[in-house]
């Protein structure tokens, strides 16, 4: 009988996809299935303040890297210098959309494959306190959005220049304060995640992700660098790597020198490991003990639990200084001009390109959207394709559902891929 | 009182709506104790095929697969809940209208490029939809409260009103006054004035306000932005409805 449609796609990922193992070739493929929304199509000709709030609505775990993403872009191609305390909020804003997203992927997604339960939900019955610390962490990033973006899906007061409003010192304090109060459930996070038994895996790759002129960052990114040789400016995205069609597949493929690349937490805990914060570091040193890269895609959980104390740590930084900035101006004037520009961030599964092309009434001409996922879908190929090498005698279910849990590994965002 | 079946499916779209749900934290354990969620793709192992009592679809039905999903999820549950504006109203890639979305295809793919889909429409024109919950992203609050009343044994009921009149309880300035371009007057609310509460117009996502005086709003843009910018201010979400046919009839990609 016909497979019921309903039951059809890889669980507990973002989008629809499915895995193809050809046990003739040796060969692991992930087929996307996913429906053209068309957002490089929807923009051209549209007014360029529409970009940040449609482009949100690429993704609902990221929406607030798209906007950021779209803003940096336009205000590279305006000119617009924003203040340092404009700075500080959208790094705290991104670093709650990181943790956001690690959160619901970490605890979400992912743990179930590693507490043996169909879903984290069972976890209230039988793990009540693993369940209370999924929830505190995911709370972590829900309120620094929630406060600075607006709300938790589709931020509202990003934009262009700065911020439409901000919260005041009152409510910026008391988030502050809260995520203090609650860095140590993060170290819980990545104790729990160290302690997981991760399927072998070891396969070399080259890790990309974006620096501020060397220096480790997640908003501020002007070069790309990887762990070989890579070292040129974030502009150059399209240069770095190629995005292919293949198959009539909707997702495009990202290639660089006819390989699989990776982006996202463990491409950047591999190059910027040294650059944590206090706490991050000895969550690093001390309860992971293991060094990066392992070259263990499997081990991007452990770096996602890490990254999410770095940035409840910069998070409380990055607000101490808004609050102690003493400009106060959250949106700065700025002049509409023909210009043509990209905007990058390390978004929560890596970097992720807006690249924008506005004549002088502030109308779009192009809009070019290079998503994280697309970068890793070839690598993710090749991992797979090495565990069907390394298994050959394991039996086909077990097989199939180790590469599930390699996919849900590497957290793909089927919706970004296909936007 | 047996346990209520819930399935949640997801079509084409951002996911998150559905994401709501996790975000309801504490309150999402609480419902998942008082219902059997039986078949949810995002978030769990379970497969079940039904039938269900009430089933969520989030998404536009794209490709081959979400139209025959979204016919067999009708054809095993109870009640269909569309979740947000993707589902309701086709969402904001339904704005392209289906020529447009057909070139656009070429234009991003280049031409060789074969598609399993369809242009983007709202989940009503593959099949009957008994309740919505609308917006970009659905409100969180209304979520629970209707979750609350459909674990209590009854059918939640759509009422609604203009987004203002969340925003005058708020106390906000009127962003219409204001100079911007604002769709709360004609827009369904249930958002608690998400978007103008933060500074930012409101872009119509929960969909036209039936009985609102779209025609108003239209003459009052059309002479303050040209009617190009207008139609593309009302068609951002409301692309799909009699409303905006209403306004546009002539408008080919309507059909």
């Amino acid at each position: 009988m016909k497979e019921s449609v309903l039951s059809h796609y890889i669980c507990k990922i973002e989008g629809h996809g499915n895995l193809k193992l050809n046990y003739k070739s040796g060969r692991a493929k992930l087929e996307i299935d996913e429906g053209e929304r068309l957002f490089e199509k929807l923009l051209i000709g549209r007014d360029y303040l529409d970009a940040p709030f449609i482009t949100a609505r690429i993704c609902g775990v990221c929406p607030t890297a798209h906007t950021l993403a779209s803003i940096k872009a336009l205000e590279k191609a305006f000119k617009v210098e924003v203040s340092p305390n404009i700075i500080s909020l959208r790094k705290a804003l991104l670093a709650g959309q990181i943790i956001q997203s690690h959160a619901l992927h970490l605890f979400f997604l992912a743990m179930p494959d590693y507490m043996n339960v169909v879903n984290t939900i069972e976890l209230h019955q039988k793990h009540p306190e693993t369940f209370e610390l999924a929830l505190a962490v995911k709370k972590l990033g829900d309120q620094l959005v929630e406060i600075i973006g607006g709300r938790a899906v589709h931020p509202t007061a990003p934009t262009i220049g700065g911020f439409l409003s901000v919260p005041d010192h009152k409510t910026l304090r008391k988030l502050r304060d809260n995520l203090e109060a609650h860095l140590s459930k993060a170290l819980e996070a990545v104790e729990l995640f160290s302690s997981f038994k991760y399927p072998k895996l070891m396969r070399e790759t080259e890790y990309l992700t974006t620096t501020k002129d060397g220096a480790s960052t997640y908003l501020e990114g002007n070069k790309i660098i990887s762990n070989r040789d890579l070292n040129t400016d974030a502009e150059n995205y399209a240069y770095a790597f190629k995005e292919e069609i293949r198959d009539d597949s909707p997702a495009k493929f990202g290639v660089r020198d006819g390989h699989g690349f990776l982006v996202g937490a463990i491409a950047r805990l591999s190059i910027n490991s040294e650059s944590l914060h206090p706490k991050a570091a000895y969550a690093y040193r001390q309860i992971w003990k293991k060094k990066f890269p392992t070259y263990n895609s499997f081990h991007n959980n452990v770096a996602q639990a890490i990254e999410i104390v770095h940035l409840v740590e910069d998070a409380i930084i990055e607000i101490d200084k808004a609050l102690d900035d003493r400009n106060q101006v959250y949106k700065v004037p700025y002049r509409v001009q023909a210009g043509e520009a990209a905007g990058v961030v390390e978004a929560p599964r890596g970097s992720l390109y807006h690249g924008v092309k506005v004549d002088d009434s502030g109308k779009i001409l192009v809009y070019d959207i290079v998503t994280p996922t697309v970068q890793n879908l070839v690598n993710l190929e090749e991992d797979a394709t090495q565990l069907m090498k390394i298994h050959k005698d394991l039996d086909s279910k077990k097989l199939y559902e180790e590469i599930e849990m390699l996919v849900r590994a590497y957290d793909p965002c089927i919706t970004c891929a296909v936007h | 009182m047996k346990k209520l079946k819930i399935a949640i499916f997801d079509m084409t779209d951002c996911e998150g709506c559905e994401l709501e749900f996790i975000n309801l934290r504490e309150k999402l354990a609480q419902i998942a104790e008082q219902t059997d969620i039986a078949n949810w793709r995002f978030a769990s192992h379970n497969k079940n095929l039904g039938p269900f009592d009430v089933t969520f679809v989030e998404g536009s039905p794209i490709t081959e697969n979400d139209i025959e999903s979204v016919k067999q999820a009708r054809a095993v549950s109870r009640l269909i809940v569309s979740l947000g504006s993707c589902a309701e109203l086709g969402g904001i890639q339904a704005s392209l209208g289906d020529k447009e979305w057909k070139k656009g295809l070429e234009e991003v793919y280049g031409k060789g490029y074969k598609t399993k889909s369809k242009p983007p429409k709202p989940l009503s024109y593959y099949i009957n939809v008994d309740i919505h919950l609308p917006g970009c992203p659905i409100n969180q609050n209304e979520l629970s409260v209707f979750l609350t009343a459909l674990v209590s044994g009854k059918t939640p009921i759509e009422a609604r009103f203009p987004v203002c009149l969340e925003c005058k309880a708020r106390d906000n300035n009127c962003l219409l006054l204001d100079g911007e371009a604002c769709l709360g007057p004609v827009t369904k609310g249930g958002c608690e004035a998400a978007c103008p509460s933060r500074g930012l117009r409101c872009w119509g996502c929960f969909g036209a306000l039936a009985g609102g005086n779209q025609q108003a709003m239209k003459n009052l843009f059309d002479s303050k932005y040209g009617k190009l910018k207008t139609k593309e201010l009302l068609r951002t979400f409301y692309s799909q409805q009699t409303e905006y046919k209403i306004l546009y009839p002539k408008d080919e990609e309507m059909k």
